[in-house]
């Protein structure tokens, strides 16, 4: 048992981000089908499931210190954006999807 | 010895609240309490009177600008500080918070080991009270 807060909180992180870290794949398989279904043209429903799931992933990858992937999922989920917007930018989506996959290799 | 602040966590996504409640409760030595949606924090809020609450910006059902409104409309949560965590912190998004009346803006992602500071340095910021709108 530790006697320092800060180290016992920094132990801890390393058990969550370990934790986070064995279903971040998995996440990243997830968020894939539903760019994927939204690319195919499925609905506008799908796209703004796309882009929510994107914004959640980039926002908590990053907070368990999986900088790489929180960028690349950013990146994407601004061209989400852009596309909602009107604005065709899927090879720049399916890109920054594919850097994120290739992030937690 | 002072009272730990109690902090109300809101956040759709579980990994966020258990690295927010770890950083809270381990690295900040504060109480923390969690909701999963906006809905469920009003009631908690009501009912646990926290000193501060951490609110999602972007979630399904009620979203955190919503929450936000009702906890203001409500005389027993109206006057609790109420800090908004979005991955939205340009100027003009951060700028419109603070003049709807939150207390501060915490970007997403954040750094659990600094995230207890930054809520505290803004709580110092406003005197631990809800600014008005």
């Amino acid at each position: 048992m530790s006697a320092d807060p800060a180290e016992g909180a920094r132990v801890q992180l390393v058990e969550l981000r370990s934790r986070f870290g064995a279903r971040l794949r998995e996440r990243l398989e997830q968020l894939a089908a539903l760019v994927e279904r939204a690319h195919a043209g499925a609905s506008p429903e799908a796209l703004a499931e796309a882009l929510g799931a994107a914004h959640r992933l980039a926002g908590t990858s990053g907070s368990y210190g999986f900088v790489d992937v929180s960028e690349a999922v950013a990146a994407l989920e601004r061209a989400l954006q852009r596309i909602t917007e009107g604005e065709a930018e899927w090879e720049l989506a399916l890109a920054s999807l594919a850097r994120a996959q290739q992030a937690v290799q | 010895m002072t009272r730990a602040l109690k902090v109300l966590l809101v956040d759709d996504d579980e990994d966020i609240r258990a690295i927010g409640e770890m950083a809270l409760t381990e690295v900040g030595g504060m109480q923390t309490v969690l909701a999963s949606s906006g809905a469920a924090a009003l009631g908690l809020a009501a009912r646990e009177q926290p000193d501060v609450v951490l609110l999602d910006v972007m979630m399904p059902g009620l979203d955190g600008p919503t929450t936000f409104r009702r906890l203001r409309d409500d005389p027993s949560t109206a006057a609790i500080p109420v800090v908004f965590v979005t991955a939205k912190v340009q100027r003009s998004e951060v700028e419109r918070y603070v003049e709807m009346g939150a207390a501060g803006v915490i970007g997403k992602p954040f750094d659990p080991m600094r995230l207890p500071d930054d809520v505290r340095a803004i709580l110092d910021k406003t005197g631990g009270e809800a600014p008005r709108a």
